[in-house]
């Protein structure tokens, strides 16, 4: 069976967080929108497996916030009535507690600027992989990764670190799909040049690049890939890489059915992403034709509630407005959309998505 | 009740067989299916084809040859496999055979992964990449010797109509999927090497975290500068130096303006509750360790020194001392000097461990304990 690599994004995921991005693909494998998938009975030909790596930033977290209550209990115990201690230990707590700023921004600021944290965080995706890759020996299966958000830029550094270097792994366990949703690989690219070296094209001749077919989507209106987008130089879809290697989708500033348009689950939900995905995923481009994608693309938007939609994009082109241009405006940005995403599930129109709880918030 | 046992055993494994026979549905030539092209799609993406639930007795055959070259010294069961599906793939070669120039493709590849095999040196075999293109690429074309495969294509077969093109490719899909299994047994120590590494290197950075000294962020965000240069390989990679692979787990680390809990000690002091609380902050430190071996996770002979500012209640009111601060292992010690008087900061767990030390001799010696041992 093919595998599925599902790689969450910023926040607080646990295990389990991807049980409802597993229903949306099956019952995508199943629609009655695309009749050869269906009838051929291709949702039982797929295998899930979760990533989780939130675990490493939660655990320096867990760290700080321990180790600062210490010491701030000492302070007390000594009578130590001191500002410039004080305010080293606000400085410490500034990590600590919950809000989207700690349990989101800050998994990226740690992911981008902390060298052991991107280390370990690459090295537990790694792990994860490679461990479920090996349970199938001695026939490696063929797998496709699909990865949202920071997940996109972390899975996307772990394969270059994996493949290259000393001891790199055999090409014969590349995936043969990379799927990278809302990719922010641009963003936070820290391994040094541009972000487009030429191992990590698809699908080279002489079984060079980090896997077989690319895809890559993104939102007009989601404020995380838009701040520095993935680009690639024109050489990536040119010979020598292979015909169809490299998909790249961006969705219009109409196509909103949720503010949140940086949810994984309103990526999938749309025909233009799912259907290139389904095809990469079963290996048959003809398996959805594209007259039956089109139909599919018209169904969804016929789904829109212009009301939410109006309103969606109202609030989205402010905040697109604002063009953040370095990581300070960005982050403003971000807590910006957070604080919109968060106004539109309390005043009851929309549900939260992409694991995102109230209370995290 | 054993026969019983027996009984419901052998129904159970009957099941077994018979569920993964049914997950595995190889078309009846008798009854053909209504969509060729599905049939072989499924056959395709459930690797079933080639695989251990196949009913072709030329693929058990070769399976068995794989499983034997598991365990042999040598090369040999996986020429002898490689060569049987060359003349396999012979087979489907010759005048009036559909599919001519895929098959010779594939029976050039053949002959240049046995050919590979007869002159790999132990524990360097390897068979050509392709068979991973085309195994993981079936409905795309990929160049195979000079020509191109498109090893799962649309089939023009009616539906309820015999389909010869159908078993073509069937078989073609076999030896794909076969030589790709012969891959993975090649490359498979590889795949183990590198989890092993990687394992190890996220146990690293785990006793990074947790066993080494404890870091504040901005702790953590000075080590990791300090990485760069000595730590992490580069290489040029587009006429541009980059990263490449994975940077060493770091074996010392700088203190910086680290705040903790410290113990004042208190001269006569019984147990751990009878020492003070202190504000220990560490100004600025080295740290170091070793790992315990090249493979090991396990920190070995960690020791550190810091300037340290300790603040603490004593006789005369609260005051900050100034010293040096000691680590090793988990345990530190400051000796710090305040208004003239020197005195001495521990932390909890080398008080624990002190007064749990005092009260086992005091234990042994109320219940007489070094009486009983004999002097010579």
């Amino acid at each position: 069976m093919h595998q599925i690599f599902l790689v969450h994004g910023m926040g607080e995921f646990e295990a389990g967080w991807s049980a409802n991005i597993q229903e949306q693909v099956k019952g995508l494998l199943a629609s009655a929108d695309y009749p050869d998938l269906r009838a051929g009975g291709w949702a039982g030909n797929f295998e899930f497996k979760e990533i989780v790596y939130n675990d490493v930033f939660e655990d320096w977290r867990k760290q700080w916030r321990t180790d600062s209550a210490a010491a701030r209990q000492a302070i007390t115990a000594a009578g130590l009535n001191d500002v410039a201690a004080s305010r080293l230990l606000q400085a410490a707590d500034v990590t600590t507690g919950g809000g989207f700023w700690r349990t989101h921004v800050l998994d990226v600021v740690l992911y981008r600027y902390f060298m052991p944290v991107t280390e370990a965080v690459c090295t537990r995706i790694e792990r994860q992989i490679l461990a479920h890759l090996q349970s199938f020996k001695p026939a490696p299966p063929s797998y496709t990764i699909i990865a949202h958000s920071l997940g996109s830029a972390a899975v996307y550094e772990t394969l270059h670190a994996m493949l290259t270097g000393p001891g790199g792994l055999h090409p014969a366990y590349r995936p043969a799909n990379l799927v990278m949703v809302a990719n922010v690989t641009a963003a936070l690219w820290n391994r040094g040049g541009s972000c487009y070296p030429s191992s990590m094209r698809p699908m080279l001749p002489d079984h060079l690049g980090s896997c077989y077919h690319f895809a890559d989507f993104s939102h007009q209106l989601d404020p995380f890939s838009n701040f520095r987008r993935f680009m690639p130089p024109a050489t990536w879809s040119q010979p020598p890489a292979m015909p169809n290697s490299y998909t790249h989708v961006e969705l219009p500033r109409e196509d909103i059915q949720h503010v949140n348009v940086h949810a994984l689950e309103h990526y999938l939900g749309h025909p233009a992403v799912h259907v290139p995905m389904l095809r990469l995923l079963t290996g048959y481009d003809d398996i959805i034709s594209d007259a039956e994608r089109d139909a599919a693309v018209a169904k969804w938007r016929g789904a829109r509630t212009p009301r939410v939609s109006a309103v969606a994009g109202d609030i989205l082109d402010s905040i697109r407005a604002r063009a953040a241009k370095t990581f300070e405006e960005e982050i403003e940005v971000l807590l910006d959309f957070r604080s919109r995403v968060l106004q539109a599930a309390e005043a009851g129109a929309e549900p939260l998505l992409d694991g995102e709880t109230g209370g995290a918030a | 009740m054993i026969r019983l046992q027996r009984f419901c055993v052998g129904v159970l494994l009957a099941g077994w067989v018979l569920a993964a026979r049914a997950a595995c549905s190889f078309p009846d030539p008798a009854t053909p299916p209504a969509d060729w092209t599905q049939a072989l799609r499924q056959l395709e993406i459930s690797r079933c084809a080639g695989g251990r639930e196949d009913p072709s007795p030329a693929v058990k055959a070769v399976l068995a040859k794989i499983d034997a070259g598991a365990k042999a010294p040598n090369y040999e069961p996986l020429i002898d496999a490689t060569e049987f599906l060359i003349v396999f793939a012979s087979g489907h070669q010759g005048p009036g055979k559909p599919e001519p120039e895929a098959w010779a493709a594939l029976r050039k590849t053949l002959d240049e992964s046995a050919a590979g095999l007869r002159a790999a040196a132990p524990g360097q075999g390897q068979v050509p990449m392709v068979w991973i293109d085309l195994s993981r690429n079936p409905g795309q074309a990929v160049p195979v010797a000079g020509t191109s495969v498109q090893l799962v294509p649309r089939l023009a077969c009616a539906s309820g109509n015999p389909c010869p093109a159908f078993w073509e490719r069937l078989d073609m899909l076999r030896v794909v999927r076969l030589m790709d299994s012969m891959s993975g047994l090649l490359t498979g120590s590889r795949l183990d090497e590198k989890l092993k590494e990687t394992i190890q290197r996220d146990k690293r950075w785990e006793a990074y975290r947790a066993d080494g000294q404890h870091q504040y962020w901005w702790e953590l965000w000075a080590n990791g500068k300090r990485m760069k240069p000595s730590d992490c390989p580069t290489a040029m990679e587009d006429g541009v130096r980059r990263r490449t692979g994975y940077c060493e787990v770091p074996e010392d680390q700088l203190i910086i303006l680290h705040p903790d809990a410290g113990l004042a000690w208190i001269r006569g002091a019984q147990s751990k509750s009878d020492l003070k609380g202190a504000f220990l902050l560490e100004l600025l430190g080295y740290y170091r360790w070793r790992w315990a071996s090249r493979t090991s996770a396990d920190m070995d002979s960690r020791a550190g020194v810091s300037v340290a500012a300790i603040y603490a209640d004593r006789a005369g009111g609260g005051r900050w001392g100034f010293g040096p601060l000691i680590h090793i292992g988990d345990v530190n010690f400051g000796v710090t000097r305040a208004r003239g008087t020197w005195s001495l900061t521990i932390n909890s767990q080398l008080a624990g461990r002190y007064f749990d030390a005092k009260q086992k001799y005091l234990d042994k010696l109320k219940t007489g304990a070094f009486g009983a041992v004999e002097t010579p």
